[in-house]
């Protein structure tokens, strides 16, 4: 253990009855009594009290993770290469995933927003000769209609959110823009990135979950992460809920490909 | 000791299973100047610690400067009734930083005397000494409170 990166930066004064209080609880404090001063014997009671619901035992683990944690570190023992080392925490809901929900929500909210604002600004400013407003709201009632920002096979990524983003919230833009797992040529390669995108590290990227306004949502399951590829030189979305995906095109929204991975 | 570290099962395991892993490929290693469970239990703090860095998402919570008159008149007198289960020490522990955490879990869950927990953490027994104290003053308050109290901090000190 290392402190020298102690975020606690320089570890702050106990005050002294605390110190004396938490070090007679823990037989440290030499010959002092406690019950010569009510205050110290009230605080000493408070911390022993304290350290009793610390020490509460926790739950065990199930045997099954038991067992799992010792195969891995025998088979770390005998070699090592070959141990099953798998991650627990894959089972938790990823943390992001509120965060990525909240995006995706402030992204709708901006579109619709947009949308209306593009509208307005075609009735007042018709006349207008350069009107990057009423552009940027014809680009997005283009790409919403299509269901896509172009199918352009060579982005990187393409939402409906990323067009409709448009002059002004570039930083919206980045962080709904989807993550892309690449061109393949088969299901089978798709599923292949789908793998080692789970099996990747954390911060690897993360695709927003479905809402109002990104390509397909309604199809998806709302805990679903999203993402953009290219099947057989298709463009499509694919929705990843578990270990469970399904990818569609992103025009037409039929559904191209499912699995597990 | 993960458990109560990590704060909750997935680390927890994470972090045990790469304890027991480094426990096992460090024993050719082990030259005996500690003592085994010192030394394992440096491993697994580590292996926690560890957990938690590679795991933080949010703010590492911050020790509050306690105000002492309303921290101690705040807590209730019959703290044991307070807490109901163990998920509120998991949340009281939670408010303290990691290093905080861990000198009073080896202390309280381990029983490690301050000395050991100097080897493990490696620092001073004087810092041990503190850092419980400190510790055990938010868990106080924390745990004192009536449920749904909810003072993290978010000052630093």
């Amino acid at each position: 253990v290392t402190t020298s990166d102690d975020p606690c930066g320089p570890v702050p004064d106990a005050d002294p009855l605390d110190e004396l209080a938490s070090a007679i609880v823990d037989g440290e404090a030499g010959d002092v009594e406690e019950s010569d001063d009510p205050a110290l014997a009230e605080r000493v009671a408070r911390f022993r009290a304290v350290a009793e619901l610390v020490a509460t035992p926790v739950a065990p683990p199930s045997a099954a993770d038991r067992d799992r944690i010792i195969a891995a570190a025998l088979a770390a023992a005998a070699g090592g290469a070959g141990g099953e080392v798998v991650p627990f925490r894959r089972r938790r809901l990823p943390v992001w995933l509120p965060a990525a929900a909240a995006v995706a929500v402030l992204v709708a909210g901006i579109g619709l927003l947009l949308r209306t604002g593009g509208d307005s600004d075609d009735a007042d400013e018709a006349a207008t000769a350069d009107a990057p407003a009423a552009r940027e709201a014809e680009t997005f009632e283009e790409s919403a209609g299509e269901g896509s920002a172009g199918g352009d096979a060579g982005a990187p990524a393409s939402t409906v959110a990323e067009t409709a983003g448009g002059a002004g919230t570039g930083a919206a833009t980045e962080m709904v823009a989807l993550a892309d797992l690449g061109d393949h040529d088969t299901v089978a390669s798709l599923e292949d990135a789908l793998l080692s995108l789970a099996t990747s590290s954390e911060d690897s990227a993360e695709g927003p979950a479905p809402a109002p306004g990104l390509p397909c949502s309604e199809q998806f399951d709302p805990d679903a992460e999203l993402y953009t590829a290219r099947l057989a030189g298709q463009p499509v979305v694919v929705a990843v809920s578990g270990t469970t995906y399904v990818a569609v095109d992103q025009a037409t929204c039929a559904q191209v490909a499912s699995g597990t991975v | 000791v993960c458990r109560r570290i990590t704060g909750n099962e997935a680390d927890a395991l994470d972090a045990t299973q790469d304890a027991l892993i480094a426990i096992v490929r460090g024993l050719p290693r082990f030259d005996g100047r500690a003592a085994f469970g010192t030394w394992a239990y440096r491993i697994a703090t580590n292996a926690c610690l560890d957990e938690l860095r590679r795991r933080r998402r949010r703010p590492e919570p911050v020790l509050p400067d306690l105000d002492r008159d309303s921290a101690w008149t705040a807590a209730t007198p019959d703290l044991g009734s307070t807490v109901t289960d163990r998920l509120a020490v998991d949340a009281a522990l939670a408010q303290l930083p990691v290093e905080f955490r861990a000198a009073v879990v080896l202390r309280d869950v381990c029983g490690l005397d301050y000395a050991e927990i100097a080897a493990v953490l490696d620092i001073p027994p004087g810092t041990v000494r503190s850092r419980i104290a400190r510790g055990r003053a938010v868990l106080a308050r924390q745990l004192g409170e009536p449920a749904g109290a909810d003072d993290r901090p978010t000052a630093p000190t």
